[in-house]
């Protein structure tokens, strides 16, 4: 058992073995954000995954399978899925995308609405 | 280090429903706004996923609104029903100003093109009318009004620590996710709108990341938690298949409470539900039903998944197969309220049962305010979820929203009004909590953050659900003060890039939740007394030098 993750476009998908099943349950009735979790949490810590609603509902964690926008939360896993960021202009971190929804109004420490009248210290790396 | 900057008037912490109502009164005023958001404003937290019912009488309704609707569910009922619902632990004042205010933050979402159907009557412990829009509808609507007002928006920032200078509150330090940075916003005013701190339930209908960090961070700045034992809880959501957890749909439209008669087994196929009911059975309050589930649980009588199983294996399949064709809330292809359910339901015709579970769904104790939003600390105000003492130990269908709208005007006015008394603030010395933050991120060896997280979240599961044991709270109150103690100051990430790094978030998140659950279970145990009189009290817990303090406050005795 094992799914595929593209994090960068230009490298191929990285392959995540997965264990038969989870809790007990098969991964068929398991969620691609309980998949996700579980990769972050046991197998590689450096992937960045959106938490969502848990309903596709928010559709903060929208992700691309086979071709197709789904919401992770609601997608079943399947053995090598295929789980890609959503579009690619819209891509924070590995599977994060942008999702916002008051983008016009947005203050942040990066980006064309950087603010320098805030006190910034310097960054945390 | 210090700074001196040119702040924001107000900023507001959180960016669901209370958040940014309470950024768009503010900035009506002319004051200079921030929604401050862990998330995306409008998509993370509770309101984007509520049923988006809104509870109104009809009194309102029809002089207010002008919708049609039976005038005579009047105020006085809708006030009544309130602290009724709580059982009298509710504030009389904060649920008169819900009754009364409604009515003009729905005029304004009204006049903005938002369609409020009308539900006449309450279903359950309904509140008598109320409207309902849907939540993601209704969150657009908000942001749309607040964005006009000139409400700026910092998202993905993990709030960490309240600032302060002489004068009161004076800012907010934490994490910028998208950038991997540090950074300080200075403020006159701060509103505390950071929702409940139900995710630190492992069973629960609510979003990811709900932890507690505004309570704590309220705590920290000197403001009290008003009984932050109370939570509302749902009888018997979906567990197991997970794809489908925290769902009501099985309990709600295909169970009890839609009148099908399924039947709830422990793991011997028992109906316990008759040593706890033994004439209405399924059918009891689901008071009692949530007692029951998790008294099964606790016992060692549950299902794999730390539930019971919900069974329609007794009820021929054709009977099932017919309930689209007359309810008239579940369309062709098991839909209900937008959600597919072919996948659970041909999971429950080939097995016959599922594993549901009591699941946490909403705070009703938080931060203690009174009608104007404010906090005991001046310049700290909060609304919404994240407060306490309107509803009492529990609620009517509806208020959650109401409560958001109407508290969401109280408290950014009055910080809008408390920014324009102060000239100047600072952000004082900040270089402590820069380290503290950063701590988890630097240091070389030590605990997994998520490993620590979800010691957290199985604890509070297991003693503060809907069955409260005072010798389990006892051990769990050691058991976070541990944590606290030990484990906190050895979390170490994983991983060094600090951009969108689960394990830092998880790791302030532990400093957060811990002591949001350390007040939690410190009031469930003072309620777990056995009652020496007919008092009725409320829990309020602050924290002093030496840590967290409990204290009954006799109702009625004392306002702030």
């Amino acid at each position: 058992m094992h799914i595929r993750i593209r994090r960068a476009f230009d490298e191929p998908p990285i392959t995540y073995e997965l264990p038969d099943t989870l809790d007990g349950q098969p991964w068929g009735r398991q969620s691609v954000s309980v998949a996700l979790a579980y990769i972050q949490r046991r197998i590689d810590p450096t992937l960045s995954y959106a938490l969502s609603c848990g309903r596709g509902t928010c559709n903060i964690c929208v992700i691309r399978v086979e071709d197709e926008v789904v919401t992770a939360c609601t997608t079943a896993v399947a053995h090598d899925m295929l789980i890609e960021p959503a579009r690619q202009i819209l891509q924070m971190k590995d599977v994060i995308v942008d999702m916002g929804l008051v983008k016009k109004a947005r203050i942040s420490s990066v980006g064309p609405t950087f603010r320098r009248d805030l006190d910034t210290p310097e960054s945390a790396r | 280090m210090t700074g001196s900057v040119d702040p924001f008037d107000v900023i507001v912490l959180g960016g669901g429903a209370a958040g940014s109502w309470a950024a768009f009164h503010a900035a009506r005023t002319g004051a200079n706004v921030a929604v401050i958001a862990k998330g995306l404003a409008g998509r993370a937290g509770a309101t984007v996923s509520s049923g988006g019912r809104i509870a109104v009488c009809g009194e309102t309704l029809v002089d207010e609104l002008g919708l049609d609707a039976d005038p005579t569910d009047s105020k006085e009922k809708f006030f009544r029903n309130i602290l009724d619902g709580g059982s009298h632990l509710g504030d009389p004042f904060l649920a008169r100003a819900v009754v009364d205010g409604v009515g003009a933050e729905l005029r304004i979402l009204q006049d903005e093109g938002v369609q409020f159907p009308v539900t006449p009557g309450g279903v359950g412990r309904g509140p008598g009318s109320s409207v309902r829009t849907p939540g993601p509808d209704l969150q657009r609507a908000i942001n749309r009004l607040a964005v006009r007002a000139g409400v700026r928006f910092w998202e993905d920032f993990h709030a960490v620590e309240l600032l302060r200078d002489d004068a009161g509150p004076s800012g907010v330090i934490g994490v910028d996710r998208n950038s991997g940075t540090v950074e300080t916003i200075a403020a006159k005013a701060i509103v505390v709108a950071t929702g409940g701190t139900s995710s630190n339930w492992l069973k629960r209908d609510t979003p990811e990341e709900l932890a507690g960090d505004g309570q704590a961070m309220a705590l920290r700045a000197g403001a009290e938690l008003i009984d932050a034992d109370f939570m509302q809880f749902l009888p018997c959501c979906v567990l197991h298949p997970q794809l489908w957890r925290g769902q009501q749909f099985t309990w709600r439209i295909l169970g009890p409470q839609g009148g099908i008669h399924a039947r709830l087994l422990n793991r011997h196929g028992e109906r316990f539900m008759a040593r706890w009911s033994p004439d209405k059975m399924e059918f009891a309050s689901s008071d009692l039903v949530s007692l029951a589930v998790a008294a099964e649980i606790t016992e060692g009588r549950g299902s794999p998944g730390g539930g019971v199983y919900l069974s329609w294996a007794h009820l021929p399949r054709a009977l099932l197969n017919d309930v689209p064709l007359w309810h008239e809330q579940v369309r062709p292809g098991w839909n209900w309220q937008g959600y597919e359910l072919q996948g659970l339901m041909d999971i429950l015709f080939a097995e016959g049962a599922i594993e549901v579970a009591p699941v946490a769904h909403c705070s009703l104790g938080g931060i203690r305010i009174d009608g104007t939003g404010a906090t005991r600390v001046g310049g700290l105000f909060a609304c919404g979820e994240a407060t306490g003492g309107l509803h009492g130990i529990d609620r009517l269908q509806g208020t959650a929203l109401a409560q958001a709208l109407v508290q969401g005007r109280a408290s950014g006015l009055s910080a809008a009004d408390h920014a324009r008394g102060r000239a100047s603030v600072s952000t004082g010395s900040y270089a402590d909590a820069r380290d503290r933050i950063l701590a988890p991120l630097r240091r070389e060896d030590g605990l997994t953050p998520h490993e620590v997280r979800e010691r957290l979240v199985t604890l509070t599961d297991a003693v503060l659900g809907p069955r409260r044991i005072a010798a389990e709270l006892d051990e769990a109150l050691a058991t976070v003060r541990d944590i606290r103690e030990n484990a906190l100051p050895r979390l170490a990430c994983r991983t060094r890039d600090p951009r969108f790094n689960r394990d830092w978030s998880d790791a302030l998140e532990c400093d957060s939740a811990s002591l949001a659950i350390e007040a939690m279970i410190l009031s469930a145990r003072s309620r777990a007394e056995p009652a020496s009189d007919d008092l009725r009290w409320n829990g309020i817990v602050s924290l002093r030098d030496d840590g967290l303090a409990h204290e009954r406050h006799l109702i009625g005795s004392e306002t702030i």
